[in-house]
C-alpha cells in the first residue's frame, strides 16, 4: 500500500478529500459534461443537437405506468406444465402418444412421438385470487395476488439461440436491438451516473448468444446493456486497482483533469469530441456512484434474509435481485437478470432434479423482490416480468425430461398497474399449444413498451432506408395487462 | 435522432394554414388536370388507383403490405409494385366484398379508408378528397383490372433538380411522370417526398420544401410508382457572405481542394486553419499505418528543416509495412476472414498474408478484386479462394460483392423492388447468375474446398416467373458467355471498365471516409441515386483519377493526405463548429481498438503477446477475429468480428466498459508498470527531468509539452509517495510509480484517445 501526499504531509483529512473529489468532478467530470451539453443546447442547429447526449431523458408517447422494468429471464426454458399450468388430462394420458387430433408437431429434438409425461407436482390454488401454482414455487405462491399469469405465450424460436434471441430482440435471427436498447433509445435515462440498461447473471455461465442479447443491433452502442456481475466486483474494473489508495487515485484523476484542461484550452468548442467523451465522464462518475449502488452493506438483516442471502442456494440470485431493486431505486431504466445462465433450465432429461434445484434457487429471491418493491412503494412504477425463451412439451424426452415448446408457455408480469391475481389466455388440454388469447413475443414486447409509455409502432429507428420498429411492425399491447379492460 | 417518432396517422401536418390551403387547391387542381387529361373517364388501376393507395400509405410495409400477411386479412403489394396481385386482392378476393360497383360509397375499401367503419389505420382518405373520388369512379366503372398494353411509367423528373435556398426559405417541387407512349403528366400531388437529411430540410406531402438552419448540401427524394428522382439543395449559412473564405487558387492537380473549398464558399462556412506539424504527423501516421509516431520519429520530424518534410513523411509511411498491416486489417474484416474453428487457422493466415502482401506490393485494386472474385483452386495454392470458403451461399456472394466493391446494397431486391432503388428482382438474380457456375468439391483437408469453374451456361431461375436469367451486371447487357468461360471474369472485366459507374467510386468513397471520418456518400457503401454525394463532382473526379492511375491505392492515399482539406485543424473557428458535412475542419475520431492497444504499447514501451504469433506482432497485424475473443481490450473497444461486409460492424462508440478498462484494468496497469517499460526506464534514467518529461509527451502526443504541462508534470515528480505506514517509499520505487502515474494520465487523456 502506498499513499500520496503533496508535500510530504500526512494523509489529507477526509473533508479535504471530499473537496478534492468535488473539484475534480467539477473540472473533469460533471462540470465538463454540463458545459458541453449547454454548448450543444445553445447551438441552434439540428445537426449539433443530434450529437447531444443521446441518453438524455425524454418523454414517451403517453404517460408511463412503468418507470423501470426488471426482466427475470429463466434461461433454457422452464416447464409451464410443472409450475403454472396444471393439466389433469396429461396425467390421464401419461405414457401414451399425443392424440392424433393434435396434428403434426415438430420439436427441437424430434420428440413428437414420445410418450406423454405426467407432472409429479402437488397443485393448489393460492391467494385471494385462487391462482394455480405448483409446490415447486411456495414463495411465488405467496405473491399470486400481485401477478398476472400469462399462460398463452408463443414464440417462433424452436431452439435456444433463436428463442433467446427473439425474446430479447423480437427476431429469431441476430442483428436487431434488444428490448432494453429500444426502451433506452425511446426514453433515455434519468440517472446519468449509472447505465440506463443493466444486465446481470446468477452465475458466470455463457448465456446463449452472449452479449448480443443485450446489444443495440443496428442502433448506436450507447443504447446497449451494461453487463455487471452479481458477485464482487459487480462491474469489471469499477474499483481502484489493488495497491492504489483513494487519495492517490483522486490525485491522479486531478492530474488527468489538468492535462485534459490544458488540451481543452488549446482546442475550444470541440463539441463533438466532448459529446463522445460522455462515457468517459460517466465512468468517472460511476466510480463514485456505483459502489454505493452495488454495496449491499446498508441492507438490513431482515431484507437480506427475505432475499435468501443467508442460504447458499438462494444467495447468488438473491444478490442480483437486491441489486436490481437498488438500481431501479436509482432510476435505472431496464434491468435484466438471467437465472440459470448457460441454459440451466433446459431439462431434456431429469426434469425433476433440474427444476427442483433451480426453483429452489429462484423462487424465494423473486418473491422477495416483488414484496420488497411493494413495501417500498416501487412496485407501482416498476414492471417485473418473469419467464424463459419457451416452455416445455407434454411429451417426454429420454424418459424423464421434456423437449422445447415455443407454441404455448407461461410468463408472468407484476407491478406497473398490471392487475394482479389474474390468468391471461390458455393452452390446450395438454399444454402443447396456446389456444386462447395467444400472446406472441411481439405482443409481450408491445405490452412491456406500452407500460413504459412507448407505442411500439411509433418508435422508429431509420436504418438502411427502412423505418425499423421494436416489434417488427407486429404485436399489440394486451388490453387486460395494460389496464384497458379489467 | 428521431426517437420517438410520432406514428404517421391521420392527415399531413402543415407548417402554416396558408400553405395548407394553397396545397389543397393545388392538389385538387392537379387531380382535376389528371382527370381532364386522362380523358377516358374510367381511372386506370395502375396509373390512377395505385398511386392513391400509395400516397395514403395503404401499401406501406407497416400496413397492408406487411410481408406475406398484410393487415387484418387484406394484403397489398409493397408500394404497389405488383398491380395484378393488388387488383385481385381488392376486386376479387373475399368474394369481391371490398368493392361494390352498384353502390360505390358502400365499398368496404372506401368505408375503411374514410373511417366510416372502424379502421385500424384510421382516416386515410376523406370522403371529399380527390383520392377518394378517383377510387370511387374506378369502382363505379366496375373496378376494371390493369389494362393490357397500357402505357407504363418510364421515369419521373423533379423540378427544380438543383437549387440554392436560404435558411428558412421554402420552395415548391413539381414532379412529372413520363410514360412509354411518350405522354407525361404532373404527379406532384401523388408523389411521395422524403428529405434525405432531415436535419437540413423538411418537406411536406405536397412537395413544399423548407430549408432549416443547418448550412450544407441536402436533398429530397421523390418517389412515384417505383421511380425515383432527387432534388438537390445547397443551403448557405445565413449572413455568411462577409465571413465566406477568400477565393483561393489551387493548382490544377489539386482537384480535391478546388472542390472542397468551392463548396465551403458556396455554403458560406469558413475553414479552420491548417494543423501544426506535430498534429499532422500523429494524424497521418494513425491514418496510414494505424500507429502513433515513435519518440525518435516525432523528435526528428519536429526538428526537420526540410520544406517538403510532410510529403517525405507520407512517402515513408506508405513504404512502411505498417501501411499494409493496417489496411489488410480493414479488408480482412470486410472479407470475413473469420475463425470459427481451429481448422480455419491455415486458410485465415494464408488469406491475410495474401491481402497484406498485395497491399505492400501495391497490387492494382482491380487486379486484387479480380483475383479474389475469380479465384479457383485450393486455399494453399491460391489464398483468395478462402473468400469462397467464408461466403458460401451464392446469394451472399452477390450481396457482398455488390456492397463491398460496387457500393450498392442489393439485398432488398432479392424479394422486392426496393422503393429507394432502381434495382428489381431480375437485376438481383441476373447479377447472382455470374456466380452460378462456381463449383466446389471437398479436399482432403477438413473444411477446405477446391473451387473451380463448373462447365456450363451460367444462369439462375427467376423465383417469381420461373424464367432463366442470364448474367447481367447492374444496368448492363452481357453478351452470351460460352460454357467454358468463367462468368466471374466477365464480372471483373465489367468492374474495371472505364465506364463502370460503381467500382472506382465505391472504393474512393470508402477511402475518403477512412481519412475524413465521413464519406462523400454516407454510409460509404450505399451509393444510389436517392442518396446523393455531398460533393458529387469531387467524387467523380476522385474516381476518375483513381481509374486513370491504374487503380493505384497508394497513389490514392497520397492524393488524399496531400490535400489541404486533410491538413485542416480539428479546432473549429466561429461559424464552422456545427459543420460535420463539408470538411471545414478535421473530425476527431476515437482510435480503433487495435490502434489504441498498439498506441498504449508504444507509449508505455511494451508489447502484447498474441497466441501463435511472433513476439512483437502488433494488434493491427492480427490475421483474423479469433484474437478478439481472447483479448478483453480488443473486445471492449469494438474490434469487429468479421461477420458483416459493412464497416459499421466496427464499433467506434465509447462505452462505459472502455472507460473503466482504461482507468483501472489489469492489462493496462501491467503495461504501465512493466519492468522494462517506459516508466521504469525513465525512473532509472539520469537524463534530467526536462528531458524525461519531453520524452513522455513525444511518446504520447508526438509533440513537446506546453509550459503548463511541463510544470504540472514536474510538480507531480517532485511530490513524495508514502507507504501505508506513513514512511516515504524507497526512492526508486516512488520514482517509477510517479512516472507510471504520469503515463497513466497521458494515455487516459482525450488527446491520446482521439485522432485529431
Amino acid at each position: 500500500m502506498t499513499m500520496w501526499s503533496d508535500h510530504g504531509n500526512s494523509r489529507p483529512d477526509p473533508r479535504a478529500r471530499v473537496t478534492a473529489r468535488r473539484r475534480w468532478l467539477a473540472e473533469a467530470g460533471c462540470g465538463f459534461g454540463g458545459l458541453a451539453l449547454s454548448a450543444l443546447v445553445a447551438a441552434d442547429s439540428a445537426a449539433a443537437a443530434a450529437t447531444a447526449n443521446p441518453l438524455a431523458a425524454r418523454p414517451g408517447h403517453h404517460a408511463p405506468r412503468a418507470r423501470s422494468v426488471i426482466f427475470l429471464f429463466m434461461e433454457g426454458g422452464p416447464s409451464h406444465l410443472d409450475l403454472f399450468d396444471p393439466k389433469p388430462l396429461l396425467r390421464e394420458l401419461a405414457g401414451r402418444r399425443l392424440p392424433e387430433t393434435f396434428g403434426k408437431v415438430i420439436t427441437a429434438m424430434g420428440e413428437a412421438g414420445s410418450p406423454l409425461l405426467a407432472d409429479k407436482r402437488t397443485w393448489r390454488r393460492h391467494g385471494q385470487s385462487g391462482l394455480w401454482v405448483s409446490d415447486w414455487l411456495p414463495h411465488t405462491a405467496g405473491i399470486v395476488d400481485e401477478i398476472a399469469v400469462i399462460r398463452s405465450c408463443v414464440s417462433d424460436g424452436i431452439n435456444h439461440s433463436g428463442g433467446v434471441c427473439q425474446m430479447n430482440t423480437g427476431a429469431v435471427l441476430g442483428g436487431r436491438p434488444s428490448l432494453g436498447a429500444w426502451a433506452t433509445y425511446g426514453l433515455g435515462t434519468e440517472n446519468t451516473d449509472l447505465p440506463a440498461f443493466v444486465v446481470m447473471q446468477d452465475n458466470d455461465g455463457q448465456v446463449v448468444n452472449g452479449p448480443r442479447n443485450w446489444g443495440s443491433g443496428f442502433m448506436p452502442a450507447v443504447y446497449q446493456g451494461a453487463r455487471i456481475g452479481g458477485g464482487t466486483p459487480p462491474i469489471p474494473n469499477l474499483f481502484r486497482p489493488a495497491g492504489v489508495d483513494e487519495p492517490r487515485q483522486q490525485a491522479k484523476l486531478e492530474l488527468l483533469g489538468r492535462i485534459n484542461r490544458e488540451y481543452a484550452d488549446r482546442t475550444p468548442e470541440q463539441t463533438e469530441l466532448d459529446a463522445r467523451l460522455l462515457n468517459y465522464e460517466l465512468a468517472f462518475r460511476m466510480q463514485a456512484a456505483a459502489p454505493l449502488a452495488v454495496d449491499l452493506a446498508d441492507e438490513t438483516e431482515e431484507t437480506r434474509r427475505l432475499y435468501g442471502l443467508d442460504r447458499k442456494e438462494t444467495a447468488s440470485f438473491g444478490r442480483t435481485c437486491i441489486l436490481a431493486r437498488r438500481l431501479v431505486e436509482r432510476g435505472v431504466r431496464f434491468v435484466q437478470l438471467y437465472h440459470g445462465a448457460g441454459s440451466k433450465w433446459d431439462s431434456h432429461s431429469g426434469l425433476e432434479k433440474n427444476h427442483a434445484a433451480l426453483c429452489g434457487q429462484m423462487d424465494q429471491p423473486v418473491a422477495a423482490l416483488v414484496r420488497d418493491l411493494r413495501r417500498r412503494g416501487l412496485l407501482d412504477s416498476t414492471l417485473v416480468v418473469w419467464g424463459g425463451e419457451f416452455g416445455r412439451t407434454p411429451m417426454s424426452e429420454k424418459g424423464d425430461g421434456r423437449d422445447h415448446n415455443p407454441t404455448g408457455f407461461t410468463m408472468w408480469m407484476a407491478g406497473a398497474g398490471v392487475p394482479g391475481g389474474i390468468t391471461v389466455g390458455a393452452t390446450d388440454d395438454l399444454g402443447l399449444r396456446a389456444v386462447e388469447d395467444r400472446m406472441h413475443v411481439h405482443d409481450l414486447h408491445a405490452t412491456i413498451l406500452h407500460l413504459m409509455g412507448i407505442d411500439a409502432m411509433g418508435l422508429v429507428f431509420p436504418f438502411k432506408g427502412r423505418p425499423e420498429r421494436p416489434t417488427l411492425n407486429e404485436g399489440s399491447p394486451h388490453p387486460r395487462l395494460v389496464g384497458r379492460l379489467s | 435522432m428521431t426517437a420517438p417518432a410520432g406514428r404517421r396517422r391521420g392527415g399531413p401536418s402543415h407548417p402554416t394554414a396558408g400553405i395548407l390551403r394553397a396545397s389543397a387547391a393545388a392538389l385538387a387542381a392537379a387531380v382535376t388536370a389528371i382527370a381532364a387529361a386522362a380523358e377516358p373517364p374510367v381511372p386506370s388501376f395502375t396509373r390512377d388507383v395505385i398511386p392513391v393507395l400509395t400516397k395514403a400509405g395503404c401499401n406501406s410495409g407497416g400496413c397492408h403490405a406487411k410481408a406475406n400477411i398484410g393487415q387484418n386479412g387484406f394484403r397489398l403489394s409493397l408500394l404497389g409494385f405488383e398491380p395484378a396481385e393488388d387488383h385481385e386482392h381488392i376486386a376479387t378476393e373475399a368474394r369481391g366484398r371490398r368493392i361494390s360497383p352498384a353502390a360505390p360509397d358502400e365499398s368496404l375499401l372506401l368505408r375503411k379508408a374514410s373511417a366510416a367503419v372502424p379502421h385500424g389505420g384510421g382516416l386515410r382518405l376523406a370522403g371529399d378528397s380527390p383520392g377518394y373520388a378517383v377510387l370511387r369512379r374506378w369502382i363505379a366503372a366496375g373496378g376494371p383490372p390493369p389494362a393490357a398494353g397500357e402505357a407504363v411509367i418510364e421515369s419521373i423528373s423533379v423540378s427544380p433538380a438543383r437549387l440554392t435556398v436560404g435558411e428558412g426559405a421554402a420552395t415548391r417541387l413539381t414532379t412529372t411522370a413520363r410514360y412509354s407512349d411518350g405522354g407525361s403528366r404532373d404527379v406532384t400531388a401523388l408523389a411521395l417526398y422524403e428529405a434525405v437529411d432531415r436535419g437540413r430540410l423538411e418537406v411536406d406531402e405536397e412537395g413544399i420544401v423548407r430549408a432549416r438552419d443547418v448550412p450544407g448540401a441536402a436533398a429530397v427524394m421523390v418517389r412515384y410508382q417505383g421511380k425515383v428522382a432527387v432534388a438537390s439543395f445547397t443551403i448557405p449559412r445565413a449572413g455568411a457572405v462577409a465571413a465566406a473564405p477568400a477565393d483561393e487558387e489551387f493548382p490544377a492537380e489539386d482537384f480535391i481542394d478546388r472542390f472542397v473549398f468551392a463548396r465551403l464558399r458556396e455554403v458560406g462556412i469558413p475553414a479552420s486553419p491548417e494543423c501544426d506539424d506535430a498534429t499532422f504527423h500523429r494524424r497521418v501516421s494513425l491514418d496510414i499505418t494505424g500507429a502513433i509516431p515513435t519518440v525518435e520519429a516525432a523528435a526528428a520530424f519536429l526538428e526537420s528543416p526540410a520544406a517538403d518534410r510532410r510529403a517525405r513523411l507520407v512517402d515513408s509511411l506508405l513504404a512502411d509495412p505498417g501501411y499494409a498491416d493496417f489496411f489488410a486489417n480493414k479488408w480482412t474484416a470486410l472479407l470475413k476472414n473469420r475463425r470459427d474453428d481451429a481448422s480455419d487457422t491455415v486458410s485465415n493466415f494464408a488469406f491475410h498474408s495474401w491481402i497484406r502482401d498485395s497491399l505492400l506490393a501495391n497490387k492494382p485494386y482491380d487486379r486484387l478484386v479480380r483475383e479474389l472474385l475469380a479465384a479457383t483452386g485450393t486455399v494453399v495454392e491460391n489464398p483468395p479462394v478462402a473468400w469462397y470458403k467464408r461466403v458460401r451461399d451464392p446469394r451472399q456472394q452477390v450481396e457482398d460483392v455488390a456492397q463491398l466493391f460496387l457500393g450498392t446494397r442489393i439485398q432488398c431486391a432479392q424479394c422486392h423492388h426496393h422503393p429507394f432503388e432502381r434495382w428489381s428482382q431480375a437485376d438481383y438474380h441476373s447479377l447472382a447468375a455470374y456466380f452460378s457456375q462456381v463449383g466446389r468439391t471437398p479436399t482432403t483437408t477438413r473444411g477446405e474446398d477446391l473451387i473451380f469453374h463448373k462447365r456450363g451456361v451460367a444462369g439462375v431461375t427467376d423465383p417469381r416467373t420461373g424464367a432463366t436469367l442470364r448474367p447481367a451486371a447492374l444496368g448492363r447487357t452481357e453478351p452470351p458467355i460460352a460454357p467454358d468461360d468463367d462468368p466471374r471474369l466477365r464480372l471483373a472485366d465489367w468492374m474495371a471498365a472505364p465506364d463502370n459507374p460503381f467500382f472506382a467510386r465505391a472504393l474512393v468513397n470508402r477511402y475518403w471516409k477512412h481519412f475524413f471520418g465521413r464519406g462523400l456518400v454516407e454510409p460509404e457503401d450505399d451509393l444510389r441515386d436517392t442518396n446523393p454525394a455531398t460533393h458529387p463532382e469531387l467524387l467523380d473526379a476522385l474516381a476518375g483519377h483513381f481509374r486513370r492511375s491504374g487503380f493505384d491505392l497508394k497513389a490514392l492515399v497520397r492524393t488524399i493526405v496531400s490535400s489541404k482539406a486533410y491538413r485542416l485543424s480539428a479546432v473549429p473557428v466561429p461559424g464552422n463548429a456545427a459543420d460535420t458535412q463539408n470538411f471545414s475542419h478535421f473530425q476527431p475520431r476515437r482510435l480503433p481498438a487495435e490502434v489504441l492497444l498498439d498506441a498504449i504499447d508504444r507509449a508505455t514501451g511494451t508489447t502484447t503477446a498474441f497466441a501463435n504469433l511472433p513476439a512483437g506482432t502488433t494488434a493491427v497485424a492480427l490475421p483474423d477475429n479469433s484474437y478478439t475473443r481472447s483479448s478483453a481490450f480488443l473486445k471492449v473497444f469494438g474490434r469487429p468480428d468479421g461477420q458483416s461486409v459493412c464497416e459499421c460492424e466496427r464499433s467506434q462508440s465509447s462505452s462505459l466498459g472502455q472507460s473503466l478498462h482504461l482507468i483501472a484494468a489489469g492489462d493496462v496497469k501491467a503495461k504501465l508498470a512493466a519492468a522494462d517499460g517506459r516508466a521504469a526506464r525513465l525512473a532509472r534514467s539520469t537524463a534530467g527531468e526536462p528531458a524525461q518529461v519531453r520524452e513522455l509527451f513525444l511518446a504520447a502526443f508526438a509533440r513537446e509539452p506546453t509550459p503548463g504541462e511541463a510544470v504540472a508534470a514536474r510538480a507531480w515528480l517532485s511530490g513524495e509517495l508514502r507507504g501505508a505506514d506513513g514512511s516515504p517509499l524507497p526512492r526508486e520505487k516512488a520514482r517509477q510509480e510517479q512516472f507510471e502515474d504520469l503515463l497513466w494520465a497521458l494515455v487516459n487523456s482525450k488527446e491520446f484517445l482521439f485522432n485529431h
